[in-house]
């Protein structure tokens, strides 16, 4: 009940307010708690933690709180609640042939996770629902039983804005006609806009470009990996400088996330650094010995969020790859640790007399 | 039309048709089994390959230097490339031969291998160029150059991508073919027709494991508790843990004070060692096999998990019930399963066909022969000493590749 209460007051304060010490106790106690409701609501969870973590319920740092790898999420999967009160499940995007991540969400944590989101976008938007414009064709909504990435995130960011308009048409080319409908029934407004970065990048800006569009009414938030990107040799500072050039959007803001943390989001401030919310912190891990890095060093990417309750995703060792480049900076009113997420952790060559498919899958 | 890099000889990119072309010229030209040709080329690309300044950081292709010397080689070949009575060895013809990319080196073994039997070898690699692949290619083809005619056109090495195409087509004129990969891929290449009269041999996932004696163990020291855990490393360690030979799963022999003790003293002395041959996995390698210790802790229940340096983690295990399932997992690069077992013959109930190499160290060779006599087939083609698990040998994976790539002629006077 003390949690609970801890909890729900992240929410009552700007999400981006909170200094690292601080952050740090408040999130260990309820870290500390949440690992103490998988270990018994979860029998997997308890197996591994007592084998990787015995001491866990004695954590005096937030390093000492146990983590699983995401990619268990991908071959097994892990839930604290009985199957019947899954409400949602997430499934992670992924290319043909990758095993799909899933998450199972109950009601009370899909709750906090659309709190959390509500929380994060708000404080972008001042609270105000603004019209919002979506890069990204309907066809991202088409359900196979599962949410995807691109679904879960337009449909997780909707209802924070209003009067959405899917501004792709199927062959992701832009449609003009739409977009200029919706920006003259906006004609006055400041504008929400949500994409995927390499929809905005491949798709967006071009076409802004030709038409020499001047959007500076919108902020667009993106999301969604620089993989794509970095293959072109696009870097964030590149991406913001076309958006200004091509369309005159200065409001630009990536966020980090994971399929697996829903609401957990990373928001990009002024410098270029991604900020966890109160609710959520970054540890640094170094790839082989997995002790955590201080600021500067660049490793493995471990996230802690509060919000996972259903699922022991709390804490979760990533394949990405970061580092933290400041904390409690303060620029433009924003604390904690400051993280640049450098790329994936490069894959693991080809095993044992394989060249088939990946590793793991077989004996799901 | 996807295109083909011809690596040896070094060339271009070439056709389908131009490789077949080489290959049938080549083989226009008889070369018996076993022919001093063949031999001398050996001795020489032995020495190439064991005193070139370049192979010193190259510990595989050093193998496969001493693997060829005539002391070596000269067994081998009595024991597996002779004339039976009443018969004479002739060549197979043209062999087709798709070795893993797993273990770079590997078709280094079976292009002599194949020459040894008077064979053109047509040798397929696998997409990604690798610095240690491309060496030894270099240094067969500078022993070519040197070598007699007779030998000199008879390995053809390409590289191309996976196409059904290409490999269809070289199919259909092989005469033998030799597959390495995953399951998937050998059953895949198993479905390309090959023409009637031709043979083929598989080798696809496989699993080893290594038994150790407590009790013996507990009685070691000194040089010979050196040697023990440099044969360890290299069983374990030296294709990072990932040919099918690497042992993955240590079954400790003895009671539970004596396995206790054993296990205690050597997982640290195996680490430590490894960190002393600079062994150390790469990034990727090491979040696989991070992903791989949590699934086991998840699916086997183990008693322990235990990391004892980013060159080591072991898992012990109480129950064996998730493991015949864990082993289709490919995880290497310094990740052991292991359990306990009263005797060496209590592994024989956990011993499946998909188990390779049995790496021993500590028995009497009479419990030896009545561990491998019980198993009939159950599993294990290859029972050998510690430290001989990634020494490759004619007879691989209970076949002999000798007889796959020649024929035997009955002759009667």
């Amino acid at each position: 009940m003390i949690a609970q209460s801890v909890r729900d007051s992240l929410f009552c304060q700007n999400p981006f307010s909170l200094k690292q010490a601080e952050k740090e106790r408040t999130l260990l106690l309820l870290l500390k708690e949440l690992t103490q409701h998988h270990r018994e609501r979860c029998e997997a969870y308890r197996r591994i933690v007592d084998l990787t973590a015995p001491r866990a319920a004695k954590a005096r740092l937030l390093e000492e709180i146990p983590f699983l790898p995401v990619s268990l999420f991908k071959w097994r999967s892990l839930r604290s609640v009985p199957e019947s009160e899954i409400r949602t499940t997430v499934t992670s995007s992924g290319t043909t042939g990758q095993q799909l991540s899933r998450v199972d969400l109950d009601a009370e944590t899909a709750k906090l996770s659309s709190k959390a989101l509500s929380h994060i976008i708000g404080s972008v938007t001042q609270n105000q629902r603004l019209p919002f414009l979506i890069v990204d064709n309907e066809a991202a909504l088409a359900n196979h039983g599962n949410i995807g990435a691109r679904a879960a995130a337009i449909l997780g960011l909707m209802p924070y804005g209003r009067d959405s308009c899917f501004v792709l048409k199927d062959d992701f080319s832009v449609d003009h006609d739409k977009l200029d409908d919706f920006l003259e029934r906006h004609a006055e407004e400041l504008i929400l806009a949500f994409g995927f970065t390499y929809l905005v990048w491949q798709h967006f800006i071009p076409a802004c470009e030709r038409q020499r569009r001047d959007l500076s009414r919108v902020t667009l938030l993106h999301s969604g990996g620089w993989k794509k990107l970095q293959d072109q040799a696009v870097d964030n500072a590149a991406f913001n400088a076309k958006l200004k050039d091509g369309a005159n959007i200065s409001r630009v803001m990536n966020f980090y996330g994971m399929a697996e943390l829903p609401g957990t989001i990373f928001l990009e401030n002024e410098d270029g650094l991604l900020y966890p919310p109160s609710f959520a912190d970054v540890i640094i891990r170094d790839p082989l010995s997995l002790q955590s890095l201080p600021r500067g060093q660049p490793g493995l990417i471990q996230i802690l969020s509060v919000l996972p309750r259903s699922y022991p995703g709390h804490s979760l060792l990533t394949e990405d790859i970061g580092v933290i480049e400041s904390t409690d900076s303060g620029t433009k009113g924003v604390f904690g640790h400051g993280l640049r997420v450098l790329g994936r952790a490069p894959r693991a060559e080809r095993r044992g007399c394989s060249d088939a498919l990946a590793s793991m899958e077989t004996a799901a | 039309m996807t295109s083909i890099r011809q690596l040896l000889p070094t060339g271009s990119d070439v056709t389908v048709q131009d490789v077949i072309r080489s290959a049938q010229a080549a083989i226009a030209h008889p070369l018996r089994p076993g022919s001093s040709e063949a031999r001398a080329f050996c001795t020489a690309l032995s020495q190439r390959l064991l005193n070139d300044a370049r192979t010193i950081t190259f510990p595989a292709i050093q193998a496969l230097g001493y693997w060829l010397r005539p002391a070596k080689l000269t067994p081998m070949t009595e024991n597996y490339l002779f004339d039976p009575p009443g018969t004479q060895r002739v060549p197979a013809g043209i062999v087709f031969q798709i070795p893993p990319g797993n273990v770079a080196t590997l078709f280094g073994y079976t292009a002599v291998i194949a020459l040894l039997s008077g064979n053109a070898a047509v040798i397929r690699l696998s997409s990604a160029a690798n610095p240690e692949q491309e060496l030894l290619l270099k240094l067969i083809e500078e022993s070519l150059a040197d070598a007699d005619p007779s030998v000199r056109n008879r390995l053809i090495v390409v590289r191309y991508g996976h196409d059904d195409g290409i490999t269809a087509e070289f199919s259909s004129v092989c005469d033998a073919r030799l597959v390495w990969g995953g399951d998937e891929t050998v059953a895949h290449i198993h479905s390309l027709p090959l023409p009637p009269l031709a043979r083929e041999a598989g080798f696809a996932d496989r699993f080893s494991a290594m038994a150790l004696n407590a009790d013996r163990y507990t009685e070691l020291s000194g040089p010979d508790l050196t040697s023990l855990i440099h044969s360890a490393y290299n069983d374990i360690f030296f294709f990072d843990q990932k040919a099918c030979s690497s042992p993955r799963f240590l079954a400790w022999i003895g009671d539970e004070a004596a396995v206790e003790q054993a296990s205690k003293d050597f997982y640290p002395r195996l680490s430590a060692h490894a960190i002393a041959c600079r062994y150390q996995p790469g990034f990727g390698e090491n979040v696989a096999k991070l992903n791989a210790a949590y699934l086991a802790m998840h699916d086997l229940k183990p008693r322990n998990y235990d990391v004892f340096s980013p060159a080591l983690s072991v898992i012990t295990l109480d129950n064996l019930d998730g493991l015949p399932a864990f082993k289709r997992m490919r995880y290497g690069s310094g990740l052991l399963l292991a359990a306990r077992f009263d005797r060496l013959d209590d592994l024989a109930a956990h011993t499946e066909r998909r188990d390779q190499t049995l790496s021993h160290w500590g028995f009497d060779p009479d419990d030896i022969q009545t561990f491998a006599s019980g198993l009939q087939g159950r599993g294990f083609d290859r029972i050998v000493p510690a430290g001989q698990a990634p020494v490759f040998d004619a007879v691989w994976d209970g076949c002999n590749l000798f007889d796959i790539m020649t024929r035997l002629v009955q002759v009667t006077p």
